[in-house]
């Protein structure tokens, strides 16, 4: 009898029913977020929809879905996202890509020129979005040595730093989210190359 | 008693770690002050429907006639009606390079512009009117008159401009297709032009990422 007892309260513990309140208050989040997505649609630029449900991130433009990543893990920290489009206010990385400067005249000899451009291979795999309202995404790569070298310091990191953050916020009283996100490498890179700041999107909730 | 004092103190550091974690996390979790607005009285069915009429006006956007989708990091142009595929094509995009202007202080970034777009003209052998940059990057004095900035032959058969200057056209340096090489406009090889021209119309949307 106790084992039965102690295995429904394990049970009801470990995979608890979704209550009418939760599920109504989650449809609310969703309308609020779809009607953002709407609005957004209908203006000429890019936007990016990050599924954490279904683990995928879209490129969008028009409602069209341009390109789509897996996502390999999601982590997250604080509060929830906020039900607004988000702005990427910027893209911190350890080693940031930069444009090469053409001098005047330097084409004039272009017959054995070698190619020095800014291309996706360029781009970094691992960074930190950062969007307003205090929403931090940090992309990860998720396969290779070094990756997996990278993603246990950055383990590190979330084990030390995140609890504290998440703590300073939450005594002053402040919104604060971080979410990691492991992402293939080459998908990584794409992103980062098309999301640029200035860039709106919409996270749905896990 | 060393020992002890050092273990004490780990003990301790170790507690309070877990303590500001769990703290951290639990108030975390606190759900955010809600201001439920428009959602607040209606009921879970009508949102269910609301939701899913939403979903589907979003995803009826895509055109269901002939539409260009360019992914500028790949380097891949896509034709496409509805969710097919009609042809793919190797291009060349923006270099993201930089070229300062050292007399006029002006400033030219060579990226293939991102968003959507449609094709606004479309030309049968195009003649280039070469802008300040193509003499500045190449050490050349701007020309006075408007006929010595022409070029043929350098855009290939077609074009097709879709808005501030910028143009999907062919191309001499067929083997850089695939690299990001370009002063923001998008080089396609002949056949693939060709293609293109032919199912675009003015008004035809362009998706740039």
């Amino acid at each position: 009898m106790l084992i039965k007892i102690l295995l429904l309260i394990s049970t009801l513990i470990l995979f608890p029913s979704q209550t009418f309140g939760e599920n109504r208050a989650s449809l609310v989040k969703e309308n609020q977020l779809l009607r953002e997505e709407w609005s957004l649609a209908k203006k000429p630029n890019l936007y990016v929809v990050f599924h954490l449900k279904e683990k995928r991130i879209q490129i969008k433009a028009k409602g069209i879905s341009l390109r789509e990543f897996p996502i390999h893990h999601v982590d997250f920290w604080g509060n929830n996202v906020p039900d607004q489009a988000l702005a990427l206010v910027k893209k911190s990385a350890l080693v940031k890509p930069s444009r090469k400067t053409v001098r005047p005249g330097d084409m004039k000899e272009s017959e054995d020129f070698t190619l020095d451009v800014l291309e996706i291979g360029d781009m970094p795999a691992r960074y930190t979005l950062v969007l307003d309202n205090r929403v931090f995404i940090s992309i990860r790569p998720s396969e290779g040595v070094t990756s997996k070298f990278g993603n246990t310091l950055s383990s590190l990191e979330d084990f030390l730093v995140r609890p504290a953050v998440t703590f300073w916020y939450a005594v002053r009283g402040k919104q604060y989210t971080a979410l990691d996100l492991g992402l293939e490498k080459q998908d990584a890179k794409a992103l980062y190359w098309s999301f640029t700041e200035g860039a709106k999107c919409i996270v749905y909730p896990q | 008693m060393f020992r002890d004092k050092k273990t004490i103190l780990a003990s301790a550091v170790f507690s309070l770690f877990l303590l500001m974690w769990g703290t951290g996390f639990y108030i975390g979790m606190w759900p955010p002050i809600e201001t439920e607005g428009k959602g607040s009285a209606r009921s879970v069915s009508r949102l269910k429907s609301e939701n899913q009429y939403l979903k589907q006006r979003i995803k009826s956007m895509a055109p269901n006639v002939f539409y260009i989708v360019i992914d500028s990091g790949k380097n891949r142009l896509f034709l496409k009606k509805g969710d097919r595929v009609i042809h793919e094509a190797v291009v060349s995009c923006g270099s993201g390079a930089v070229l300062r202007d050292p007399d006029k202080k002006t400033t030219w970034i060579f990226d293939t512009p991102r968003g959507v777009f449609t094709v606004q003209t479309k030309h049968v052998a195009p003649v280039w009117t070469k802008p300040d940059w193509a003499f500045i990057e190449e050490g050349e004095k701007i020309p006075v008159t408007a006929q010595g900035r022409m070029e043929t032959g350098m855009l290939g058969d077609y074009a097709l401009g879709f808005g501030s200057g910028y143009y999907i056209h062919g191309t001499l340096y067929t083997r850089l297709l695939g690299r990001n090489v370009t002063h923001g406009c998008v080089r396609v090889g002949d056949e693939d032009l060709k293609t293109l021209f032919a199912a675009t119309d003015i008004g035809t949307r362009i998706y740039i990422f």
